[in-house]
């Protein structure tokens, strides 16, 4: 409903010394380090994966040659959703308010703006596990112990014991990862960039990695992880969630995608016969992921 | 159990008129409050026409006419007149409960009439799909006070559990479940005060 000026009844006469209200700054945590954005050139977006070749046969003399496939796998497509909101407000409020910080309609639908995409990425992590949001080449969860590659086996990509953060989860997950297999079921490695964690992990984690020496081995050994040079990605919209969660995002290709078909853009327009104001805000994203590999979930 | 990312909001909020989709301007009529009002009237209050055709805070289950939006005057306790988010409980004027009493309680709403107002919906459904089979149903509200700070009604529907029939009698009707966000975690249905946008089901056509 629209703001009129009898809400905004204290700001008609300059009485108060100074208004606090939301921070108004374009902030992104997820947006862009999580998620790199795409421009979306069609309607559409649609990733395919392809199995190839496998292990070549042993020949014997004047024999045939074994003769092996390339297979289809699953497609992934994304349509674009357009988010939007719009805030009204009278010109009587206009002009009665005493105040240019007061309102800043079109600014704070800017920032909520920013707020909604970066909580929608995060998002991606929120739902890893959650089989109602389906998304990538097998149309799966992005965390699923039976991701199905296109010759019909599976492949976990949970970590295979769920583990609070320590050296020992990261040494279990580099291994793990190490012998992922690609769409033609061989291992193909990939290997762990970053850390994403809820914000109330980052410091466990920076003491992880940070250390030189293994904590609690009378620092004879060397800490291994920090050669892994892995980089923490704490994500405040994970901590609503979960504060244990935690994952590795990897250098597999083609995983998290965000394609963006209209960036966020304002407008506003003015409703003459009621006297109204009117600011609005949209932009207009697919999101999810294709490779699945991108992801491995050390914890829920 | 973890938080909902959308914060609890109350009152019924005005999302967009059913028959004009794209003005963005919702209806809204100046009405007068009886002489001696008892219960406070909060921005996003359901309301009800009295019998001496002015607005008072509908109950849980009775008939609506309005949705509240400000409060254009009201004269207050000290006696000088103000506007306002909210009328504060036990306001008393003097002369006819009219339009042209200066001194009179008016009150800024949105007649509920063709229009869907967003509310939240105080406990949790078991899983989106559950969230999504309640479209259609209907609910009575639940009729908390409002703030006398922000002035903002603390009406919500009520819990999931109480929602009845499609063909029975209650004050709203669940319409869309909207998405805030692109996934679900926003407006997390399996989490409290998720929201719901509502038409009025039991209600009193008035301009």
């Amino acid at each position: 409903m629209p703001i009129t000026s009898h809400p905004l009844f204290r700001l008609m006469k300059k009485t108060i010394d100074t208004i606090s209200t939301d921070e108004l700054e374009k902030e992104q945590v997820a947006f862009g380090v999580l998620v790199k954005p795409e421009k979306m050139e069609d309607g559409y977006v649609e990733n395919l994966e392809i199995a190839g070749t496998t292990y070549l046969v042993r020949k014997p003399q004047a024999s045939p040659m074994a003769e092996d496939n390339i297979v289809l796998g699953g497609s992934v497509r994304f349509m674009p959703y357009t988010m939007a909101k719009k805030v009204s407000v009278t010109e009587e409020a206009l002009e009665d308010n005493k105040y240019t910080d007061a309102i800043q309609a079109a600014k704070r639908l800017l920032k909520s703006a920013y707020v909604t995409r970066d909580a929608d990425v995060a998002s991606l992590i929120n739902n890893s596990t959650n089989s109602a949001m389906p998304s990538g080449f097998d149309q799966l969860c992005l965390a699923n112990s039976s991701h199905v590659l296109p010759n019909g086996s599976t492949v976990s990509n949970l970590l295979s014991t769920y583990s609070t953060p320590s050296i020992a989860a990261l040494i279990l997950a580099k291994a793990q990862l190490g012998v992922m297999p690609g769409p033609n079921g061989l291992i193909q490695p990939i290997k762990a960039t970053d850390i994403v964690c809820p914000l109330i992990q980052e410091d466990v984690w920076a003491t992880i990695l940070g250390s030189e020496k293994v904590v609690g081995s009378n620092f004879n050994d060397i800490n291994i992880v920090r050669k892994y040079k892995l980089k923490v990605m704490p994500i405040y919209f994970l901590d609503g969630s979960s504060s244990t969660q935690w994952g590795l995002k990897t250098d597999a290709e083609d995983g998290f995608a965000l394609y963006e078909k209209r960036k966020i853009t304002k407008t506003s327009w003015v409703d003459n016969d009621c006297t109204v104001l009117h600011d609005g805000v949209s932009y207009r994203v697919a999101q999810g992921h294709s490779n699945w590999r991108c992801w491995l979930q050390g914890n829920v | 159990m973890s938080a909902q990312l959308e914060p609890a909001k109350g009152g019924l909020r005005w999302v967009k008129s059913r028959s004009n989709p794209g003005l963005g301007t919702p209806p809204v009529v100046e009405r007068v409050v009886a002489t001696a009002n008892g219960t406070g009237l909060f921005a996003g209050d359901l309301l009800k026409t009295g019998t001496d055709g002015c607005l008072l805070p509908a109950a849980a289950g009775e008939t609506s006419s309005h949705v509240m939006v400000a409060a254009v005057r009201y004269r207050g306790s000290d006696g000088y007149m103000r506007s306002g988010a909210f009328v504060p409980a036990s306001t008393t004027y003097t002369g006819t409960a009219s339009l042209a009493n200066p001194l009179a309680t008016v009150v800024l709403a949105i007649p509920v009439n063709n229009q869907i107002f967003e509310t939240d919906i105080p406990t949790a459904a078991a899983t989106q799909t559950a969230a999504t089979a309640l479209i259609g149903q209907c609910v009575d509200i639940v009729a908390n006070a409002g703030s006398t700070v922000t002035g903002i009604s603390g009406y919500t529907a009520d819990t999931v559990a109480n929602f009845q029939a499609t063909t029975a009698s209650a004050q709203l009707r669940l319409l869309e479940v909207p998405e805030y966000g692109m996934s679900g975690s926003i407006n997390d249905v399996t989490k409290t005060y998720w929201k719901g946008w509502f038409d009025v089901n039991e209600q009193l056509e008035t301009v």
